[in-house]
């Protein structure tokens, strides 16, 4: 009886994780999955859908699998997003590490390679395992341990090959590529590191992290500028289309808008869910590296309110923020906070 | 025999009531005195724990236990404390509440989404001006907070 | 007797299990695109409840704009919106739409279902494509 009882319930976890592409593998410790804005605790067996956060705590670890060919591994203290933009060979995976070290361990999963991104930068890659650490001062470092990676940032390409490595600060391009042989890579002593000496300079830290989503920025102008324009020559035409049904009859109207308004309705759609993309980006930005920035500053100053290096830090993150507000949250809307 | 029955199944239900967390009460003086109380202990894991995660410090949506965990942390090793003496004030949520921490979509959202009816603003004195405290909610003798800023201007 | 309030209880359990997973609300792969139909058509407030959550557009095309403004393909000021739905069509299928501006167009449906033992089939759309250009994914 307790045989079939067993043979049942296999049954019934088996038949409702079936399908899933994206799923969490082991979880040690408290691991939250950020969904439309709610947080939920990770178990295993759970699935994630594109825009999810995996976020580890301090003491907590989680494993990814996709369809079984790629493996991720979320260290602890770490904000790891599943996202999908529009690229120029179609939809393109990209596998975000907004802060902490994230390992991955590509099988062939997605038809062409994911891309792995922090908030300083890109990399595209092929057949290959690495780990990425994005600090919380917005750099990054990436660790190769086999394959090719290509990192890309603020228009400058590096190429990394096993046993290489780079680091790239927020807003710049990045640095000389360096041999990982002989070196042990310690994500909290780079991280500390990184910290410690973001928090020496906050100002010049905050500039950088600013650049960052400028750039971000720069991305969400030039894809709104793109769909206004598309989105005008599509009222014009409109236009011209209600002329022809008004004149011509239904049929020429017909005609005149599959052949002039629809080539049109094909790209704004894709287009607005890229602007969408760099606009949660600027959202992950802004709430996890500038807003951990802001806190600490707030915590270290509370005595001393008026003491002039925060007061001129106040400045400078009001006018970061009133960018955001200005450019990427007409963007957002309630389901992403 | 069936009185000491009786009051056994009584403390029972109570200690089983009061150990109970919910989100939807108004925090009463006393608790919100409790909260102040151990907010000044210096307790920041129990702080921690009665964080509701989403917290909004000023404009700052706070989405991680150990964002909040380290902030706690962080006034505590500043010094910081608030005035224990019960002087607090106590406004219960109104339509504009959320402008005390920002006039931004993200604070209004966040009020909308996150914060229940129930949440009360506490004006509390602290070394360099007043802070808003957003409790609301129970667990044990203490309410949980959804929000803190200040100094007030 | 002991077996008897077991067994009872193990009935309950399992109505209370099926109920709150929503058995009576599962789809089939017609039904799902149906639905998708009717809310083009009405307010499209419920619309992303089409979508699986595989989709990786999900959480950027969770958003009102997308779908009320002209932006999406299925332009909120062509209603009605007219989808060939053929009988018993497979996971992937490739039919024809219309709507009161143009058409027919080609549209491809790729659906997964997410339903599972307590609910039965649930199929979600995953991605379409419109005239060969993927809209959503």
């Amino acid at each position: 009886m307790k045989k079939i009882f067993l043979i049942i319930f296999i049954a019934i976890i088996a038949i409702t994780t079936y399908g899933q592409n994206t799923s969490l593998v082991y979880v040690d410790g408290w691991v939250d999955i950020r969904s439309a804005g709610e947080l939920f605790e990770a178990f295993p067996g759970d699935s994630l859908r594109a825009g999810d956060s995996v976020i580890t705590g301090s003491d907590s670890y989680a494993e990814l699998e996709q369809k079984n060919l790629s493996s991720i591994f979320v260290e602890p203290d770490s904000i790891f997003t599943i996202r999908e933009m529009e690229g120029s060979s179609g939809k393109e995976t990209v596998l975000s590490t907004t802060v902490g070290s994230v390992s991955f361990k590509f099988g062939k999963l997605f038809g062409i390679e994911p891309i792995i991104a922090t908030p300083s930068m890109v990399a595209g890659i092929r057949g290959t395992e690495l780990t990425v650490y994005a600090g919380e001062d917005g750099s990054t470092l990436i660790a190769v341990d086999s394959g090719l990676v290509t990192v890309e940032s603020q228009g400058v390409s590096v190429d990394l090959v096993k046993d290489e490595g780079v680091e790239v600060l927020p807003g710049e391009v990045p640095g000389e590529k360096f041999s990982l042989l002989g070196r042990e890579m310690d994500f909290a002593s780079w991280n500390a590191e990184k910290y410690e000496s973001l928090i020496a300079d906050p100002e010049t830290g905050l500039k950088h992290m600013g650049n960052q989503l400028d750039g971000f920025i720069t991305e969400i102008v030039i894809l709104d500028n793109l769909l206004t324009e598309l989105k005008m020559e599509k009222e014009y035409i409109k236009k011209e289309w209600q002329k022809i049904l008004d004149e011509q009859g239904k049929e020429q109207g017909k005609a005149f808008f599959n052949k002039n308004v629809h080539p049109l309705d094909l790209k704004t759609g894709p287009l607005f869910l890229n602007i969408r993309y760099y606009s949660l980006s600027s959202l992950s930005f802004r709430r996890f590296i500038l807003g951990g920035l802001y806190l600490d500053m707030k915590a270290r100053y509370i005595m001393d309110v008026n003491n002039n290096e925060y007061q001129k830090f106040l400045s400078m993150y009001e006018d970061v923020m009133n960018s955001f507000e200005e450019s990427v949250v007409p963007f957002l809307d309630a389901n992403d906070i | 025999m069936k009185k000491i029955a009786n009051v056994i199944i009584s403390i029972v239900i109570l200690l089983v009531l009061s150990s109970c967390a919910t989100m939807k009460a108004v925090p009463k003086d006393r608790a919100i005195a409790k909260f102040i109380e151990l907010y000044n202990s210096g307790d920041t894991v129990r702080m921690t724990e009665m964080t509701s995660i989403p917290m909004l410090i000023d404009g700052e949506i706070v989405a991680r236990n150990t964002d909040a965990d380290f902030f706690w942390n962080s006034l505590a090793k500043a010094g910081f404390t608030l005035d224990g003496s019960e002087s607090f004030t106590v406004e219960p949520l109104g339509a504009n509440s959320s402008l005390v921490f920002g006039d931004t979509m993200e604070v209004g959202t966040f009020f909308a989404k996150y914060v229940p009816e129930t949440a009360v603003l506490v004006r509390v004195k602290g070394p360099v001006g007043d802070f808003i405290l957003l409790l609301s909610g129970r667990k044990g003798p203490y309410p949980f907070i959804f929000g803190f800023t200040g100094p007030l201007l | 007797m002991y077996k008897k309030i077991v067994l009872v209880l193990t009935v309950f359990a399992l109505v209370m299990i099926i109920s709150s997973c929503g058995a009576l609300l599962g789809n089939s792969i017609e039904e799902r695109v149906q639905q998708f139909e009717i809310d083009l058509n009405g307010s499209r407030s419920s619309i992303i409840e089409n979508f699986s959550s595989d989709c990786g557009n999900y959480n950027a095309m969770n958003i009102a704009t997308y779908w009320s403004d002209n932006t999406s393909v299925f332009d909120d000021d062509y209603k009605t919106f007219n989808i060939v739905i053929p009988s018993d069509p497979a996971e992937t299928f490739t039919t024809t739409y219309s709507d009161n501006a143009g058409g027919p167009y080609n549209i491809k449906f790729y659906l997964v279902n997410e339903g599972d033992f307590f609910s039965g089939d649930n199929w979600k759309i995953r991605t379409i494509w419109v005239d060969d250009s993927v809209q959503i994914n």
